[in-house]
């Protein structure tokens, strides 16, 4: 009976062949999804370990140099979406991804662009500021990459002394490349004449977050805008602390003391979810801030010490050593106040 | 006249090889298949569709002109065929620039067919199309039909499998010439140094027809730098088509 079945044509064709490929599609998947969870979770970051020099790659790659950027680019976004789902993230690797990225494709303006603006939401200014520069020299004609310079000193170095004129240069710089002078030109005259540059942050963010077609970017908006909303009260706090200081005579102990004395109804929450607290020099600190700041640091001593290694072949005997050999221009202080770094030279491992 | 015939014919039976059309089918995949790597790129995705549309037309392209190229000469005198031909008053050269020119007028139509649907489709997910991205069009083009002579040019001296194997490493070298030159200080003035630029003047510089990374990044590229290499392309082929020439003529068949 099947045999005879098996002789009509469109029976093989309408039966069999279907189900032949839908038994052999399923093994496949299983296959797959069996091979996938005993794959190493680690394999970018091995990709990128035994990535060959870009400029290899640019002569062996028959003229698909560009193509290995954007493959290397979509690797990219994967593994950021991936350190960013890991409380403990590093994104050891992102600056370098870039690099390379931007080697194999020198034109790429996205990549200096986005990449631009991950490094700096990240805390990596100077990795950040370093890769636009290379950008603005490769692509002089893209106004998105000095207004991504002066977007580092508008919303990461708005506390350091002449942010503001470095910002309204590079907003003058983009205002001569785009097709809207005057709105870059008024933006970069109003922050000259502000005092602080959050009001500047939180409208760029808010532009990326209403013009952002990609979902990953919306989130780090979103993420950026509730970070600024912690500066900003913790500028009020401060704002508050010196008036007590003035009226009272001296410093509050606590934060309750503003509540207490009238100049603030309530303590604000964190909208990251950290505390406020009064450091011993009267200063207003957010723990959520803080911490941020604390893994940043932690990540560059941790690729100070992983340079060091590399290079001696053994751990330095102190953080110390790793400036006094020159892998690092200086250890960064540890952000909370009478804090400071644990290191284990035997291990190589800085803890906070 | 007789070159033209024997190209109208070399163009006719290319066009019924099944592998003209696997390949295309494979273009195509490519070329509507990279939205979806697009998708993830976070807002490159018109980047990513221009470079691997032109990687599709280039690489395909440089596909048919190996496998079409290589057995072009080979088959016909495996098959004898070319017997029927050369007992005609028709000169051996007449008969490999009609073979190549019917190849050409192939290539010429895969590469409008598949440069058309990746303009197309660009255009329609939002991207434009400027003067630079024809400019690569055009020296993709030009990139296969130096290919093509190559293949033309082994068809007439090896077996096809040999000659695609010879082509295609070539044709990765050709993309790589850049090694040879790219030398440090301290081979300044040595006999390494002169024996490797020779090297480099002597096989094709194929990465000069590559403006892809500038295509996709929408950037200009001179009329000067664009006719160069155009006049490159044309002498290179030229040559390559004269050497066959010479090589079938001497060859007992």
């Amino acid at each position: 009976m099947i045999r005879q079945w098996l002789t009509l044509r469109w029976f093989r064709w309408a039966v069999v062949a279907p189900l032949v490929v839908a038994v052999a599609y399923t093994c496949t998947t299983m296959a797959q999804l069996h091979i996938d969870g005993q794959r190493d979770s680690d394999v970018i970051e091995e990709e990128l370990l035994y990535l060959p020099n870009e400029k290899l790659m640019t002569h062996f790659t028959a003229g698909l140099s560009s193509i290995v950027a954007d493959l290397l680019w979509l690797r990219c976004i994967q593994y950021l979406a991936r350190e960013f789902e890991n409380p403990d993230s590093k994104f050891t690797w992102l600056e370098h991804m870039l690099q390379t990225i931007t080697r194999l494709d020198p034109h790429f303006t996205g990549a200096y662009e986005q990449g631009g603006t991950l490094l700096a939401a990240l805390g990596a200014d100077e990795a950040a500021e370093e890769l636009l520069r290379t950008g603005a020299v490769n692509r002089p004609d893209r106004w998105e990459i000095p207004f991504e310079i002066a977007k580092i000193y508008i919303l990461n170095r708005r506390d350091q002394p002449g942010a503001q004129t470095a910002a309204s240069y590079y907003l003058t710089w983009t205002a001569e490349l785009s097709d809207e002078p005057d709105f870059f030109l008024n933006w970069a005259y109003n922050i000259q004449l502000q005092h602080n540059l959050i009001d500047s942050g939180r409208l760029i963010w808010l532009q990326v977050y209403e013009n952002s077609r990609d979902d990953f970017m919306r989130e780090l908006a979103e993420q950026k805008l509730r970070e600024l909303d912690v500066h900003e009260y913790r500028q009020l706090l401060n704002e508050a602390a010196e008036t007590y200081a003035l009226r009272v005579g001296s410093p509050p102990e606590t934060l309750a003391d503003l509540v207490t004395e009238g100049l603030i109804d309530a303590l604000p929450e964190d909208p990251l979810g950290g505390d406020f607290f009064i450091d011993p020099d009267g200063e207003v600190q957010s723990t959520s801030l803080l911490d941020m700041r604390v893994e940043r640091r932690l990540q560059s001593i941790r690729g100070g010490v992983e340079r060091y290694q590399r290079e001696h072949g053994e751990m330095p005997e102190s953080l110390d050593i790793l400036v006094e050999s020159g892998t690092m221009r200086s250890i960064p202080p540890h952000p909370y106040p009478d804090r400071d770094w644990e290191y284990d030279s035997i291990t190589g491992e800085v803890h906070r | 006249m007789r070159i033209l015939a024997v190209a109208h014919n070399t163009f006719r039976e290319a066009i019924r090889d099944k592998i003209l059309y696997v390949l295309l089918f494979f273009a195509a995949v490519a070329i509507f298949g990279s939205k979806l790597l697009g998708w993830i790129s976070i807002g490159q995705d018109i980047k990513i569709i221009k470079d691997i549309s032109l990687a599709a037309v280039s690489v395909f392209g440089v596909l048919i002109a190996i496998f079409v190229g290589t057995s072009l000469i080979y088959k016909e005198v495996d098959k004898r065929t070319i017997y029927t031909i050369i007992c005609r008053p028709m000169h051996r050269f007449e008969f490999i620039l009609g073979k190549y020119l019917g190849l050409a007028y192939v290539l010429a139509l895969v590469t409008v067919v598949m440069a058309i649907t990746a303009m197309a489709y660009v255009t329609i997910l939002g991207g434009s199309i400027d003067r630079t991205f024809l400019m690569a069009v055009v020296l993709i083009y030009f990139e296969l039909l130096l290919v093509t002579a190559l293949a033309v040019l082994l068809s007439t001296l090896t077996s096809p499998i040999l000659g695609a194997i010879i082509v295609f490493s070539l044709y990765v070298t050709g993309h790589a010439t850049g090694i040879f030159v790219d030398l440090p200080a301290h081979f300044d003035d040595t006999f390494a140094k002169h024996m490797l630029e020779i090297v480099y003047y002597v096989l094709p510089n194929l990465s000069n027809f590559n403006i892809r990374a500038e295509a996709a990044n929408e950037l200009p590229v001179t009329g000067g730098y664009f006719l160069w290499a155009v006049f490159y392309g044309v002498f290179y082929t030229g040559m390559l088509l004269v050497v066959a020439s010479l090589t079938f003529e001497d060859k007992d068949v």
